[in-house]
């Protein structure tokens, strides 16, 4: 197609003295044509990348995860044998919790996803203090309030509930 | 060719002619010929994209062997890399070279990226070389990151768990950024999927493409000359051809180089820490790997809030922007020819590179 018009264009400005005017012209439908030719591709272009995008992007995108909430639970231990200054790290259902027994002599549970990127904080004894080796963070072991560091929010509570044999509950808040 | 006759018969070069008149060999030696290398008293920082590649080949061929016992699930993964390190014949040495050798790779492009910034090789026409270099270490950190996760041990959930949380703080896509690499909100078997095909299949093409259009380039191009030597008179600069004479010398490096990698590699073995446990607490003292030190350092800098912007996500923009900066200001000081701003991309680069270091020696106290 291109040689076919390239050679009738050399034809006509050959005989035609005003050849300017229709190298110009040639120019102009030259351009219309980019033109058109650059919306097509564009257009295929587009094209492709929805029919190919769709599928792929649907294909990996992750399914809403079925989230096992778990409203309650008993906690492994009684609280005779969990005495003041104690604490552990467990799973209440799929989040990682903190239990405390505090120096206050109260129990205090939190979920342990600590509230700044998203590390498992634990309970550091001898600082009294519930710690995020992450990047330091610090939060009150008593309240769950952030108090040092970078964590911009306090830990999410829990509750526990004692009963009269020391069995313990966990709950949600 | 001729016929062999009794008398001629050299079986080297017939076997040479036969293969010639197939494949242009002699054609791609004379290329490579070509091209030549300055000689003068930076020469040594040409042989560190060499090294670089050297290390590619090392990860791909023990990433390759490693697949052979590897076993990408949650909770199988484990045991299978503990069975490469206790019972796997020589497993333990393909392991510990994948693993050092990771970290080797990287520092070596991290050397060569600095080595080319400050020799101003970016400029033009070589930006796509540097364009390129750099997709190069971009990928060869997405490997570490990816790789990082494959042996769940303790220390590569949590690695993972805070890196994916991390990318969830970008403004915007930051949530659904973390979904989509997670593959749920949680880490679990479908990360290790996705961490997993992206680690053996569609980084290892990525790479090869890029490099293939990086070596292409610099193959055409030639290798560039620091400003100080291009303003020395003709007569005082020499060169010498690449091949053969500095492709000998780069198999040498790359000899006395992989000795010492073996030394290390075998003194050291690569160590596995326990087992994870999803409700333990984050193990105290955990740092990511030392190339990801200096924004983990720079994430713990900034504090929790900023006016009314969270820390993080100032962090982020900020951590973004610093590292975004390298495709554009050798971008800026393409021509070479504005003084200014090839004064300002010198100075940026010192300290650029005084930042990175001061921050990632500071991560790792
Ligand atoms: C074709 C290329 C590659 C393949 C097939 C591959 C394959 C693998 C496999 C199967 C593992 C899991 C075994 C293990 O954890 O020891 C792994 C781990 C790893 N890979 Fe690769 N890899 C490749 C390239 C790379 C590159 C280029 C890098 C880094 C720049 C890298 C960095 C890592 C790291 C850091 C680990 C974790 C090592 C450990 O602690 O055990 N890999 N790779
Ligand atoms: S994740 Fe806990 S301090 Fe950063």
């Amino acid at each position: 197609m291109t040689t076919e018009q390239d050679s009738s264009k050399t034809n006509e400005s050959q005989n035609n003295p005003q050849g300017d005017y229709n190298l110009d012209s040639a120019e102009v439908s030259f351009g219309r044509r980019a033109f058109f030719g650059g919306i097509l591709a564009l257009g295929g272009g587009l094209w492709a990348l929805l029919v190919a995008g769709t599928p792929i992007l649907s294909f990996l995108w992750p399914k809403k995860s079925e989230v096992v909430t778990v409203t309650e639970m008993t906690f492994e231990k009684n609280l005779k044998d969990f005495p003041v200054g104690e604490s552990k790290n467990f799973m209440f259902g799929s989040i990682p919790a903190l239990l405390i027994h505090d120096s206050n002599g109260k129990l205090s549970v939190f979920n342990a996803k600590c509230s700044h990127l998203g590390c498992t904080v634990g309970y550091q004894k001898d600082k009294d203090v519930i710690y995020c080796a992450c990047h330091g963070g610090t939060y009150d072991p008593n309240t769950g309030k952030n108090i040092a560091g970078p964590p911009p929010a306090p830990l999410k509570p829990l509750v526990a509930d004692v009963a009269a044999d020391g069995t313990i509950t966990i709950k949600i808040a | 060719m001729s016929i062999p006759t009794l008398k001629n018969l050299n079986i080297v070069q017939t076997v040479v002619d036969w293969l010639d008149e197939r494949v242009p060999l002699k054609a791609a030696v004379e290329f490579a010929g070509h091209k030549e290398v300055p000689v003068h008293k930076h020469s040594i920082w040409y042989y560190m994209g060499g090294i670089a590649a050297l290390f590619m080949g090392i990860q791909f061929a023990t990433g390759f062997l490693l697949m052979f016992h590897y076993v990408p699930t949650f909770e199988g993964a484990y045991a299978s890399v503990q069975a490469i390190n206790m019972q796997v014949p020589f497993g333990w040495l393909i392991r510990s070279m994948h693993s050092w050798g990771a970290n080797v790779f990287i520092l070596v492009l991290f050397i060569h990226m600095f080595s080319t910034y400050f020799m101003k090789a970016y400029r033009a026409p070589r930006e796509f070389t540097w364009l390129s270099g750099l997709g190069l270490v971009g990928i060869a950190m997405v490997f570490g990151f990816t790789g990082y996760m494959l042996p769940m041990d303790e220390i590569a959930y949590f690695a993972t768990k805070v890196g994916v949380d991390v990318a969830g703080e970008s403004p915007f896509i930051g949530p659904y950024l973390a979904e989509f690499v997670r593959g749920g909100s949680e880490i679990g078997q479908v990360t290790m999927n996705r961490f997993f095909s992206l680690h053996v299949i569609a980084l290892p093409l990525a790479m090869m493409g890029l490099f293939g259009l990086h070596a292409t380039l610099i193959q055409l191009q030639g290798i560039s000359e620091p400003e100080s030597i291009q303003k020395l008179p003709k007569a005082e600069r020499k060169y010498e051809k690449f091949f053969p004479d500095f492709f000998k010398k780069d198999v040498f490096v790359w000899f006395a180089v992989f000795v010492a990698f073996m030394l290390v590699v075998t003194m050291k073995p690569w160590g596995l820490g326990p087992q994870v446990d999803p409700a333990a607490m984050a193990p105290i003292g955990i740092k990511p790997e030392w190339y990801f030190l200096s924004q983990f350092q720079a994430l713990k800098l900034f504090p929790a809030k900023i006016l009314f912007f969270d820390g993080v996500h100032v962090a982020m923009v900020f951590i973004g922007t610093v590292f975004g900066s390298l495709a554009v200001v050798p971008i800026l000081d393409s021509t070479g020819k504005i003084p200014f701003i090839s004064k300002f991309a010198t100075v940026y680069g010192v300290i650029f590179f005084i930042g990175w270091l001061f921050l990632t020696i500071w991560g790792s106290l």
